[in-house]
C-alpha cells in the first residue's frame, strides 16, 4: 500500500490555494509519472463519473466545481484537459489535480489538453506564472515533462468517448489511437495533434481549423466514427460555450467547458456532465465562485483595447 | 506554395528569466493600484495602449521604431531604468531606450525582457487597430491628385502615438499639418520624452529622431488662454480637453493654425467612450457647425461597444474595478451612426455626407490579406478563436465624412474638395493589409516604402508592411 502522508499534506496545503515548494513538486511529479505512464492512450473509465472541460488556472472555480459536483473520492471525475494557462492560478490548479490523481488514482482521470504543452504554455501564461511564483522555470519544466505522460482520450463503459479536442482524419478506430506513442510534446500535425486541437463544425467532412492546428469535422464524420467504434457519444471540451455545454451533430457530440467567466472576461456559465450508473447524463451549470480572500484579483483585470 | 508551420516563435523572443525581486523593466500595462481619480484612470489608458503596442511589437506583429522613445517611466513608479540584454549579456540603460534606438536600431529592443506579455488575442487586436489607422491615414494623405501641403490630420486623445513620425514621405508631403491633442498631463510627458530623445541624439552627434521629421520643435508653456504645446512646421502637439470645444477650438486654430478650408481627417482612437454623451454629441456637432467652419471634414473612430450582452456587462464591470468609467459606451454600430446623425454630422443640409463601419471581427477577416494572415499565424498560436470572436465583435471602427456642397467650386486655393467616398472605400478595402517584400515596395514608385510600421526582419520574414493600391471601384 502506498503511503499518502505527503500527498494528503499537499492536498491540504493546495486546498488553501498555497503553492507547493519546488522540492515537493519534484516529488509529486516523479510519483505522478509512475502512475500516468501506466495509463493507456484510450483510458477505460467506469460510470458513474462526472466529466469536466477546460479549467485554465481558475483555481477558485475548480473548488466551486468540486462543491457542485461533490468531493473526491465520493464522486469520480474525468477531466478533459486544459488545466493551465489564462487564469491566475495555473500552478495551484494543475498541482492540485495531479495530487488528487496520486491520492485517488482510480477515481479521477486527467487527460491531456492542447495547453498541456511546452509551446502553448510559453504563450498563454503558465510559463510566466511559474517564473513569477518560483523565480525560475524548473517547475514549468517538471510539469511540461509530466504532461507528456497524460492519457490522450478516455472511454466510458465502451460507449462515451472523451477527449479534449476532436477527431482526426488519421484516426478511424480507437485502435489507431492505442498505437500512438504519446510520450512527446504535442506535435504540430498528425493524429495526436488533431485529437487535442480539432473542433466539430456545421459543415460536413473535414475542414481547415481557424486555430492553425487540427481540423474541423462535420456530422458525417462523427456519425461514421461513432458507428465504427460502437459509440453513442463523443464528449469533448476545448471550445468556449456560453452555457457551459453545447450539443452538436444531432447529439452525437457534446462540448463541455468548465471555466466560468473564462479569462475573467467572457461572462459565460460553466458546466459539468454527471453520468450515472445507468449512463444517464445530467448537466450541472455553475457561475464563478464568490471571490473571498483574493486580494490581488480585483487589481488584476483582463486586458481590453483602451 | 508551401505554407509555414502553424506557429513558431524563436527562443530569442523571450529574455532571460527575471528574479522575483527585480523591478519591472517596463511600465506594467496595468497600473499597480487603481487610481482614485477617474480622470487619471482615463489618462492611464494611454499607458495601457502603449504597453499593448510594445507587446505586439515584441511578438513580431510590427516594428515601430519610435515606440521605444516613449517606453520610459510612464506612470511614475516603473523606475527610471530599462534592462536590455544582448548577446553580450544584460545591461541597464537610460529612460526611453534612446540608446537602443540610436545605436542599434531594433536589435537591442527586440532583446528586452518583458515580464508581462499580452495574450495573443490582445496582440492581434492591437495589430489590427494600429495597422488600420496607419493604412487609413496613409490612404487619406495619398489620395491621387492631392496637392502637396494641402491635407490636415487631427488626432484627438493621441496619447503617445508615434504615427505622425513614421508616415511615408509621400504622405508627409501632402500633409499641411498633423495635430495631436490630449490632456495637459499626457502632452507634458510626451513633450518631455521627445525633447529628451532629441537632446540625447544631439549630444551624440546623431540625427534628431523627432526634429528631423518635421523641423525644429518649439515648446510653449500654457499661457492664459493658450495651452501647453509643442509645434513645428507640419506638426503640433497641443493640450486640450476634447470635451471642451472652446478649448479645442483655441488649440486647433490659435496654436496649431489649422486651415478651415483644407480637408481635415479627425482620428478618435478609444477616446469618445470616456467622454460624457452630451459632450460627445457637442464635439461632433461642433466639427460641422458653420461657426467652426470646416468645409470638408472626415473622421475615423475605433472603440468598444457594449453589445447589450454578457461580455459587454463584464467589460464594464472589469474596467470599473480599475476606476475606468465608460460614460460614452454605446451598444452597437447603429447607435454610433445614430449619434452622428443626431449631432448633425451626417445630416446637414447642403453637405455631402457618408458613413461606413464594421465590427472588428468582420473587419479583420475583410482587410487582412491571405499572405499577411499566413505571416500572422506564424508569430504565435491563436488558440482562443471563440474568445477572439467575442472580444473583437465588441469593438467597432468606422469612417464618416461631411463636406460642404460648395467645396471645390470656390477658388481652388481656398477650398479643396476631397474624394471622401473613395477614401472610405480604401479604408476598409478587402485585403488591404498586405505583406509585401522590401523589393516590391521599393520597386513601386507610386507607393514607395513606408518608413514606419515595418515588418520585423529577423532574418526570416523580411520586408515591410505596405499598402496595396486600391483597385478602381
Amino acid at each position: 500500500m502506498s503511503d499518502f502522508t505527503d500527498v494528503d499534506r499537499w492536498i491540504d496545503q493546495l486546498s488553501r490555494c498555497e503553492k507547493l515548494s519546488e522540492s515537493d513538486i519534484r516529488k509529486l511529479v516523479e510519483m505522478a509519472r509512475e502512475v500516468l505512464s501506466k495509463e493507456e492512450n484510450v483510458q477505460q473509465v467506469n460510470c458513474p463519473v462526472t466529466v469536466c472541460g477546460d479549467i485554465h488556472g481558475q483555481f477558485h472555480d475548480l473548488q466551486e466545481l468540486f462543491r457542485i459536483g461533490g468531493e473526491l473520492p465520493n464522486t469520480n471525475y474525468l477531466f478533459m484537459g486544459d488545466y493551465v494557462d489564462r487564469g491566475y492560478y495555473s500552478v495551484e490548479t494543475v498541482t492540485l489535480l495531479v495530487a488528487l490523481k496520486l491520492r485517488y488514482r482510480h477515481r479521477i482521470t486527467i487527460l491531456r489538453g492542447n495547453h498541456e504543452s511546452r509551446q502553448i504554455t510559453q504563450v498563454y501564461g503558465f510559463y510566466d506564472e511559474c517564473l513569477r511564483k518560483y523565480g525560475n522555470a524548473n517547475v514549468w519544466k517538471m510539469f511540461t515533462d509530466l504532461f507528456d505522460y497524460l492519457p490522450l482520450t478516455a472511454l466510458i463503459e465502451n460507449q462515451i468517448f472523451c477527449l479534449h479536442g476532436g477527431l482526426s482524419p488519421s484516426v478511424d478506430t480507437l485502435d489507431h489511437i492505442r498505437l500512438v506513442n504519446r510520450v512527446i510534446e504535442v506535435p504540430h500535425e498528425g493524429a495526436m495533434c488533431d485529437l487535442l486541437w480539432s473542433d466539430p463544425d456545421d459543415r460536413l467532412g473535414w475542414g481547415i481549423s481557424p486555430r492553425g492546428a487540427g481540423y474541423t469535422f462535420g456530422q458525417d464524420v462523427s456519425e461514421q466514427f461513432n458507428h465504427n467504434n460502437g459509440l453513442t457519444l463523443i464528449a469533448r471540451a476545448h471550445q468556449l460555450v456560453m452555457e457551459g455545454y453545447n450539443w452538436c451533430h444531432e447529439r452525437k457530440v457534446v462540448t463541455i467547458f468548465s471555466a466560468p467567466n473564462y479569462c475573467y472576461r467572457c461572462n459565460n456559465q460553466a458546466a459539468i456532465m454527471e453520468i450515472d450508473e445507468h449512463l444517464k447524463y445530467t448537466f450541472l451549470q455553475f457561475d464563478p465562485a464568490p471571490r473571498r480572500g483574493e486580494p490581488h484579483v480585483s487589481r488584476k483585470t483582463p486586458d481590453y483595447f483602451l | 506554395m508551401s505554407s509555414p508551420p502553424p506557429f513558431r516563435f524563436p527562443p530569442s523572443h523571450r529574455g532571460p528569466p527575471r528574479g522575483p525581486g527585480q523591478p519591472s523593466p517596463f511600465p506594467s500595462g496595468r497600473s499597480n493600484s487603481t487610481p482614485a481619480d477617474p480622470a487619471e484612470a482615463v489618462r492611464l489608458t494611454n499607458d495601457d495602449a502603449q504597453f499593448s503596442k510594445l507587446s505586439a511589437m515584441r511578438s513580431g506583429y510590427f516594428i515601430d521604431d519610435y515606440l521605444p522613445f516613449f517606453m520610459q517611466p510612464l506612470s511614475g513608479d516603473a523606475g527610471p531604468e530599462a534592462v536590455i540584454s544582448t548577446a553580450e549579456g544584460s545591461a541597464r540603460i537610460d529612460p526611453g531606450c534612446v540608446h537602443s534606438r540610436l545605436t542599434r536600431p531594433a536589435f537591442a529592443l527586440r532583446q528586452v525582457a518583458y515580464p508581462d506579455r499580452r495574450p495573443p488575442v490582445i496582440n492581434r487586436g492591437t495589430y489590427i487597430r494600429v495597422r488600420l489607422f496607419d493604412w487609413a491615414v496613409e490612404a487619406f494623405l495619398r489620395q491621387p491628385g492631392v496637392g502637396p501641403g494641402s491635407l490636415q490630420v487631427v488626432s484627438i486623445g493621441a496619447g503617445f502615438d508615434t504615427r505622425p513620425f513614421y508616415l511615408s514621405a509621400g504622405a508627409r508631403e501632402n500633409l499641411r499639418t498633423y495635430v495631436e491633442v490630449d490632456f495637459p498631463e499626457v502632452v507634458a510627458r510626451k513633450m518631455a520624452a521627445m525633447q529628451q530623445a532629441d537632446h540625447f541624439a544631439q549630444t551624440q552627434g546623431l540625427d534628431l529622431p523627432f526634429a528631423s521629421v518635421y523641423g525644429p520643435l518649439h515648446a510653449s508653456a500654457a499661457d492664459g488662454d493658450l495651452p501647453l504645446s509643442l509645434t513645428s512646421e507640419k506638426y503640433a502637439l497641443v493640450a486640450a480637453d476634447a470635451a471642451d470645444t472652446a478649448a479645442l477650438g483655441r488649440a486647433l486654430f490659435d496654436v496649431a493654425r489649422l486651415d478651415r478650408h483644407r480637408p481635415t481627417l479627425f482620428l478618435f482612437e478609444c477616446v469618445m467612450v470616456y467622454i460624457r454623451p452630451a459632450a460627445a454629441d457637442g464635439l461632433f456637432a461642433w466639427l460641422v457647425a458653420p461657426d467652426t467652419g470646416f468645409s470638408s471634414v472626415g473622421m475615423l473612430l475605433f472603440e468598444m461597444i457594449g453589445g447589450g450582452d454578457h461580455f459587454g456587462e463584464m467589460m464594464v464591470k472589469n474596467l470599473k474595478s480599475r476606476n475606468i468609467q465608460l460614460p460614452g459606451l454605446l451598444d452597437d454600430l447603429g447607435a454610433h451612426r445614430a449619434r452622428l446623425q443626431r449631432a448633425g454630422f451626417l445630416q446637414t443640409p447642403s453637405r455631402r455626407t457618408g458613413f461606413a463601419g464594421f465590427n472588428l471581427h468582420e473587419l479583420f477577416a475583410r482587410v487582412v490579406s491571405r499572405a499577411e494572415l499566413r505571416r500572422l499565424n506564424t508569430l504565435e498560436p491563436l488558440d482562443e478563436v471563440e474568445e477572439w470572436a467575442l472580444l473583437m465583435s465588441h469593438y467597432v471602427m468606422y469612417c464618416g465624412y461631411s463636406e460642404a456642397e460648395a467645396a471645390g467650386a470656390k477658388s481652388a486655393t481656398q477650398q479643396v474638395a476631397h474624394p471622401w467616398e473613395a477614401f472610405q472605400q480604401r479604408c476598409f478595402a478587402q485585403g488591404c493589409l498586405e505583406s509585401r517584400s522590401i523589393d516590391r515596395a521599393a520597386a513601386d514608385p507610386a507607393l514607395g516604402p513606408i518608413p514606419g510600421g515595418r515588418l520585423p526582419d529577423g532574418g526570416r520574414t523580411g520586408g515591410r508592411l505596405s499598402f496595396r493600391a486600391p483597385s478602381p471601384p
